[in-house]
């Protein structure tokens, strides 16, 4: 099929960026979004422009390292899937696509389509980042920064609840836990907007990782706050005081 | 930006941005010289789990509120003795100890903390996440209004004689004495896609299969139901507490509870308004007490989650439809 593709210019991260119409482009429906990406190149550098730069990595979807925005949904149109891995069956001959950037305030664009995810970088150092990284690598968390950019007030919880549900057993002593967790949750401040749970980042997440991941965070607070009152989550499998419903009357 | 950043929170690494003309230049001030002012000192100092568990806490309280509002005017159909006594004892309570009125204004003072609290923390809130994603509210006003002004521009109107049926079009009218009696069916997003995030010039559509339902639409629209309840409340107190006109009905009457419900609801219009402002109290209850769930970490599972949906919708449909359900027996002399 022959699609027509909006694609996001922006030749550095202080200049303003816009679409450019790139026609005709060759896909098959069984095409990733990346190989998209690819076929637009080609139809650009046939033409004599330059290629579209965008972040590329194992196209198994497992780094982590790709991530573009095709009409307004982050990764592509397949739901849990990392752009590598996405189809084209959304679309049919002759159809429109727009492909920009992730978009988030913690997501800066750095070229085109590649953007700059060193926000989820800086939060995972807090927790020692070696220790981050097993956390995620737990979880199945490939630190894509789909979830932020998904989301409308640029949040991370997902990612933050996620490694802060699995780091508690990497911890030698509850004050190292506890220690890690605050500075974790400082970070996360810093850098990503507040959640409003509205379930956008369990639609684009990879790794498909569960709403319920967004507690963590809220628990993780109320320790820190009243540690006598809220014991501290000792990971994956504590669940947390029972009475789902005892606010609900 | 344009307005007046409160928060001296905003990270440094984040001097650039992505797709926002508006907010690169204008963090240097900020960055330069930080304001200390009050809303700065409090609002501004808090980190944002604990705004959230503010809002949770303030949102509870009305929303206890609303159950118990809700309860008391069910004795509306236990009719006009029953109801005005309720009333009356509403203002004695705690008669022969206190003085009369006591508890009724600790409990007003109570609602209005909780709702100026609230009021401050989804404020403060909507800032950060609009700093985190890039805008700027100057820019999300424009995109607010513009959206509005499309909307408005392709409602669907009633038919007038010479006027076909449904939405009306920029693209060139259909040649007359086609078939003009049924609007054309069109397969856009609800409200036509204008509460689809603008993304400076990017698709309003979303692909196939992804675009967002009805409930997806109500989760985000909570500062908007908010307003509507804002307003609403206004008038509810003027209609039928202080009998303000022209809010209140004409025959309005100081001690009557029941004959001035039954005369403000008999205006249709008054009526129907009641009816849609429960509808955002629905929206805005089921999808607040669940988001207050999260933030006082009670959904660690799936099952959880799942427990505190049902239930979150569960309150919020027996209160709105409660309530709804006197203008409707108002309307249809059931109540009279």
């Amino acid at each position: 099929m022959l699609l027509t593709v909006h694609v996001w210019r922006q030749p550095d991260a202080e200049t303003q960026g816009g679409f450019e119409t790139v026609h005709p482009v060759e896909a098959r429906e069984e095409m990733s979004v990346l190989e998209l990406l690819d076929a637009v190149n080609e139809t650009l550098e046939r033409q004599g422009d330059e290629p579209v730069s965008f972040d590329d990595g194992c196209r198994e979807g497992i780094c982590g390292k790709c991530g573009v925005t095709v009409d307004g949904v982050p990764h592509g149109p397949d739901r849990n899937r990392a752009s590598c891995m996405q189809s084209l069956n959304a679309y049919r001959d002759g159809d429109e696509i727009f492909v920009e950037p992730m978009r988030a305030g913690a997501l800066p664009v750095k070229k085109d389509l590649s953007v700059d995810k060193k926000s989820l970088r800086r939060v995972s150092k807090e927790a020692k980042f070696p220790v981050a990284m097993k956390a995620l690598n737990t979880a199945g968390c490939i630190s894509c920064g789909a979830c932020i950019a998904a989301c409308p007030n640029g949040s991370g919880q997902l990612f933050v609840g996620t490694m802060l549900k699995h780091l508690p057993p990497l911890a030698k002593t509850p004050e190292e836990r506890d220690e890690r967790a605050a500075k974790v949750l400082d970070a996360a401040d810093q850098e990503f907007g507040p959640c409003s749970l509205l379930g956008d980042c369990t639609e684009v997440c990879p790794a498909g990782l569960p709403l319920q991941n967004l507690t963590s965070v809220t628990r993780e607070n109320l320790h820190r706050k009243f540690p006598d009152r809220y014991p501290a989550p000792q990971g994956p499998e504590d669940e947390g005081s029972e009475g789902a419903g005892a606010e609900k009357k | 930006m344009t307005f007046s950043d409160p928060s001296p929170r905003e990270p440094a690494a984040r001097a650039s941005r992505p797709a926002a003309p508006a907010a690169v230049p204008s963090d240097a001030p900020d960055d330069a010289a930080p304001r200390s002012n009050a809303w700065q000192r409090t609002l501004g100092a808090a980190s944002n789990p604990d705004l959230k568990l503010a809002m949770a806490a303030s949102g509870t309280a009305l929303s206890l509120f609303t159950v118990g509002h809700m309860a008391g005017n069910m004795q509306v159909y236990a009719g006009r003795e029953r109801f005005n006594e309720y009333a009356r004892m509403l203002r004695r309570a705690g008669a022969p100890v206190l003085p009369p009125n006591t508890l009724l204004w600790v409990a007003r003072a109570g609602l209005l903390a909780s709702a100026g609290v609230h009021v401050l923390a989804g404020t403060e809130l909507t800032l950060r996440s609009m700093r985190r994603e890039g805008r700027t509210v100057a820019v999300t006003a424009r995109q607010v209004t513009l959206r509005i002004a499309t909307v408005v521009g392709s409602r669907p109107r009633p038919a007038l004689p010479g006027r076909p049926l449904g939405v009306p079009t920029s693209a060139p009218e259909q040649p007359t004495g086609a078939p003009t009696g049924t609007p054309k069916a069109s397969r856009r997003a609800p409200f036509a896609g204008a509460f689809l995030p603008d993304r400076s010039g990017a698709p309003r559509r979303r692909p196939r299969g992804r675009r967002r339902t009805l409930p997806q639409l109500v989760a985000r629209s909570m500062r908007s139901t908010g307003a509507v309840l804002g307003l609403f409340v206004g008038y509810h107190v003027m209609d039928l507490t202080t009998g303000t006109r022209p809010a209140a009905a004409r025959s309005f009457e100081h001690g009557d509870a029941y004959g001035n419900l039954v005369s403000s609801l008999s205006r249709p219009v008054v009526a129907a308004f009641y009816a849609a402002s429960m509808a955002a109290l629905a929206g805005h209850m089921v999808h607040g007490l669940r988001t207050a769930a999260l933030d006082t970490g009670l959904t660690g599972t799936a099952q959880r989650v799942h427990r505190v949906d049902v239930a979150a919708k569960a309150v919020g449909a027996v209160v709105a439809i409660g309530n709804v359900s006197i203008p409707v027996a108002v309307q249809i002399k059931v109540v009279r």
